[in-house]
């Protein structure tokens, strides 16, 4: 099955109640003139069939529209292949019915819905009058319920409930009932356990929360709801309006009204499936606070006095060098984090959510709106975690106490942590005091130490960010990150008055794939340079390059200074958050690029989604090309084994 | 046609496929080499980049093809004609999916170093054969013991994402190399793309032999060797087609 590359709109009209028609026009601009308040639209991408070159009119007579899905348009090739009559056209979608046919002949009718019936797939039939739409049929829906979560959330209860509370919790319990029931719907067996395990663990946490004492604490749990509501409600809306009854469900995506977006919500999540099986599960917070466990003098030697530990990735040693003794064996499951589009939220992660911006809907072929910056996102999820074991709390006063005692020299390390979290605390006074953001105090006080942790967090964090993305899903290549990041950048909003922050970030993002040169710092300025350079060639209307690049050459000196400054956290990265082999599970796939042909469906499993954005991303902007993405995602990429380690899990 | 024959293999409807041989009109049916296989003469008047042709336009490919319910086998003494040939002439002929075989390479090697590591286990602790075997009452263990008694791996073709740009390709080659730690403990490193298979058997003298008998790639990539003699060639192509079915009765053919 093909694509042809074509794109329209598909309308449904209701000129007045109960009197409707359909339309498939080239775009919306030819939509909007006779646009009433019940009009509903969604876009439609050719499919290649007899006649498909031939621009499609709506015959007078009898006509059908079947809708089918979801399915991988690739299985519905018997379907598309006898679709050979003057007025026989197919489509596919973004909706959950993600297939549409048109046919005038009842025989090719019965014989697709016999076809929809032998493989399973849900269908509705819209019999037409010219255009007019007469009637409609729909498969039988499925009586299966998601009797497990149902239950559990019946019994989903809170101690001293506040009214708040007591709301949200409601909320939340009718929505994942909600999700739920449509997953079973679809038999999304696989979408209906993860969404069991995240009530287990949002709930869970909800209700500890809750249970706490002191002031709060039961505001804490509204927060945890209120968020898994807000994402669950946009996932449910998103991926479920569309399906039958087509006209009386709406999405509110108004360019994506008529089908919803249920296959692009659906990339989304193998998207997040893949990362969580494989960089979520390598754990890689929890075994950075192992390194407590390694007091092997002469390795936290090496470590404080940047010795040969600092001149690779360590990570993977580090069952080793605890011991031969499995690093983690018992482990609490991850939440798979629910997953949504959102024009406000664009590319954000909070504890039981990821969002992707709406653009990827018709842009995610370009690296303006690439997805893949969700990487970006999810490796905040892991500096941040890592940062909560190497930054002491700065409202506890043992933990600063302590790091006071450690940075000033007072106490000795006692373990590698220790000498990590010291060379951590040292670098941050030491840009304090070169380049301050509050005034420096000297000797350092343990408030000058907390204030410089508070003020500081976020710059490391987005460093250290840099160079994780850099490494785990970049493959450490300057060519492919520079370009990327700085055309993402593209679709931030007033990003001017912060380019410089955003200059020294990429310098210290490639700094890893120049650590062992003997001129790493030129080395880094080069190839930023170069980068940014073609992507000025190459972008013309991109809003911030020509400055970021006027910036790097006019304060390529200070910034070769600045960015020697931060040697230690791009190391830290580099040397304790690195592990080739989980680098390999992550970023490795056993072709050099995807092979698979643009437009076609073959469904030839996607042995890595990262890789196969990767490779169909470019600075060109084309619906069709990201229909044909979202649909591949969604049902050719391979969700893979949960990731088990030799030595870390078993 | 050369002793060596490499190309792909499709699922497919054979019917289909068999509709549209009958309408591409370069190809000329010339004989059936053993049951089931036939070979065509493929006359093309472009030349197919990367191939050697000794004259031409046009120029002369052979084809041997060989299908049956719902999978196809092309094959030509270099896998690039094979590909012309379906995108150029088989593929715009047919009304039906025509796509590689996902081959689990990787999945493949993994599992044959695995079998090996608990069987090197097993005799370093003197433990009887039967007792270790978990599942040996399913027929899918017993016959992946039988496979790993007929076959072992012979080479190992594999990408390496780990390292940056620093290292990108490692390729093994020996008699068995799942007995080889170097190899072994590589694995977590890379991902396998091609692979070959030998088939163990004992020399005129009794010896433990082997021969390479199939090299498969992850995109339905499949490359083999014919021997000298009619009746060695017709015992060949059946090997072939017998290791083809175990593999995808065992689960790596997808």
């Amino acid at each position: 099955m093909e694509l042809s590359g074509r794109q329209s709109l598909f309308v449904l009209r209701s000129p007045s109640l109960g009197s409707k028609h359909i339309e498939i026009l080239a775009n919306l601009t030819d939509a909007l003139p006779d646009w009433n308040g019940r009009d509903r639209t969604s876009p439609i991408f050719d499919v290649k069939t007899r006649h498909s070159e031939t621009m499609f009119i709506i015959p007078p007579g009898v006509g059908h529209v079947i809708f089918l899905g979801p399915i991988n348009p690739a299985k519905a090739d018997g379907v598309f292949s006898r679709l050979v009559g003057k007025h026989e056209r197919a489509w596919l979608t973004l909706g959950l019915f993600n297939l549409v046919v048109f046919t005038t002949s009842s025989a090719q009718v019965s014989r697709i819905l016999g076809w929809a019936r032998l493989n399973g797939v849900r269908w509705e039939l819209w019999n037409l009058k010219a255009s007019t739409l007469k009637s409609v049929k729909t498969s039988p829906i499925s009586n299966l319920r998601p009797q497990v979560l149902l239950t559990a959330l019946s019994n989903l209860a809170f101690k001293a409930p506040m009214p708040e509370l007591r709301d949200a919790a409601e909320e939340y319990a009718a929505l994942f009932a909600a999700a739920a029931c449509r997953c079973s719907e679809i038999n999304e067996r696989s979408l209906l356990e993860e969404l069991e395990q995240a009530n287990e663990i949002i709930s869970k946490a909800a209700i500890s929360e809750a249970s706490q004492k002191g002031i709060g604490s039961g505001l804490v749990a509204i927060a945890t709801l209120v968020d898994a509501n807000a994402a669950l409600s946009r996932f449910t809306s998103q991926m479920f309006s569309g399906f039958s009854p087509i006209a009386e469900t709406e999405c509110h995506f108004w360019t994506h009204s008529l089908l919803g977006t249920g296959v692009a919500n659906l990339a989304l999540v193998k998207i997040r499936r893949f990362i969580t099986r494989t960089l979520g599960e390598s754990r890689i917070p929890v075994q950075i606070s192992q390194l407590a466990l390694v007091t092997d003098a002469a390795l936290q030697d090496e470590a404080l006095h940047d010795g040969a530990i600092w001149s690779g990735a360590w990570l993977h040693r580090l069952p080793s060098a605890v011991g031969r003794k499995v690093l983690l064996p018992r482990l609490d499951p991850l939440c798979p984090l629910i997953t949504y589009l959102s024009g406000r939220d664009g590319f954000h992660t909070t504890q039981s959510s990821l969002s992707a911006p709406l653009n990827v809907l018709t842009s995610c072929s370009n690296l303006r709106w690439s997805l893949l910056t969700v990487t970006h996102e999810m490796s905040h999820r892991v500096v941040d975690e890592v940062l909560g074991h190497l930054l002491p709390d700065t409202a506890d006063p043992k933990e600063m106490a302590a790091a006071f005692n450690l940075v000033t020299e007072a106490k000795a390390p006692a373990n590698l942590l220790e000498c990590v979290r010291f060379k951590l605390l040292d670098c941050l006074l030491k840009i304090n005091g070169t380049e301050p953001v509050i005034d420096e105090v000297k000797p350092i006080t343990p408030e000058y130490l907390a204030d410089v942790i508070t003020a500081r967090s976020e710059e490391v964090e987005e460093i250290m960010v840099h160079v994780f993305d850099f490494i785990y899903f970049y493959g450490a290549d300057p060519k492919a990150y520079v370009p990327s990041i700085w055309r993402s950048w593209d679709a931030i909003p007033r990003l001017h008055r912060r380019l410089p922050g955003y200059v020294l970030r990429t310098l210290c993002g490639v700094y890893p794939a120049f650590w062992n040169s003997a001129s790493a710092t030129q080395d880094s300025v080069a190839a930023v340079t170069a980068g940014m350079e073609s992507v000025e060639k190459s972008d013309k209307d991109n809003a911030y390059i020509r400055a970021g690049l006027t910036y790097l050459r006019k304060e390529k000196e200070t910034l070769q200074q600045r960015l020697w400054l931060r040697k230690i956290l791009i190391g830290i990265v580099r040397t304790f958050l690195q592990s080739p082999p989980l680098v390999q599970s992550v970023f490795g796939q056993s072709t050099k690029r995807d092979e698979g042909t643009i437009f076609r469906f073959e469904s030839t499993p996607i042995e890595n989604p990262l890789r196969f954005i990767e490779t169909h991303t470019s600075s060109k902007f084309n619906g069709a090309i990201s229909a044909w993405m979202l649909s591949k995602l969604a049902f050719d990429a391979a969700d893979p084994d949960v990731l088990r380690v030799e030595g870390i899990h078993k | 046609m050369s002793d060596t024959l490499s190309g792909f293999l499709f699922w497919t409807e054979w019917d289909a496929v068999k509709e549209a041989l009958a309408k591409v009109g370069r190809i000329r049916l010339n004989s059936e080499v053993v049951e089931g296989w036939r070979t065509f003469e493929y006359n093309v008047d472009e030349a197919i980049p990367w191939v050697d042709t000794a004259e031409g336009p046009p120029f002369v490919h052979s084809l041997l093809i060989r299908g049956g319910g719902d999978r196809l086998i092309v094959l030509s003494n270099n896998y690039r004609i094979c590909d012309h040939f379906v995108d150029k002439d088989l593929r715009p002929s047919m009304h039906a999916t025509l796509r590689k075989a996902d081959i689990g390479v990787h999945e493949l090697v993994l599992a044959l170093a695995e079998y090996r590591k608990t069987k090197n286990a097993e005799v370093v602790l003197d433990i009887p054969h039967h007792a270790v075997q978990p599942s040996s009452a399913s027929a899918g263990a017993l016959e992946w013991d039988e496979f790993n008694a007929n076959y072992a791996l012979g080479y190992a073709s594999a990408r390496s994402d780990a390292f940056g740009r620093n290292l990108q390709k490692n390729e093994f080659e020996g008699d068995d190399l799942s007995m080889v730690s170097l190899f072994t403990e590589m694995i977590p490193f890379v991902r396998f793309r091609n692979c070959g298979l030998r088939r163990r058997i004992a020399d005129e003298r009794g010896f433990p032999s082997s021969y390479e008998l199939l090299r498969l790639g992850k995109s339905g990539f499949l490359s083999f060797t014919l021997p000298g003699v009619p009746r060695g060639q017709r015992d060949r192509f059946r090997e072939v087609e017998t290791l083809l079915r175990v593999l995808n009765r065992l689960g790596f053919i997808k």
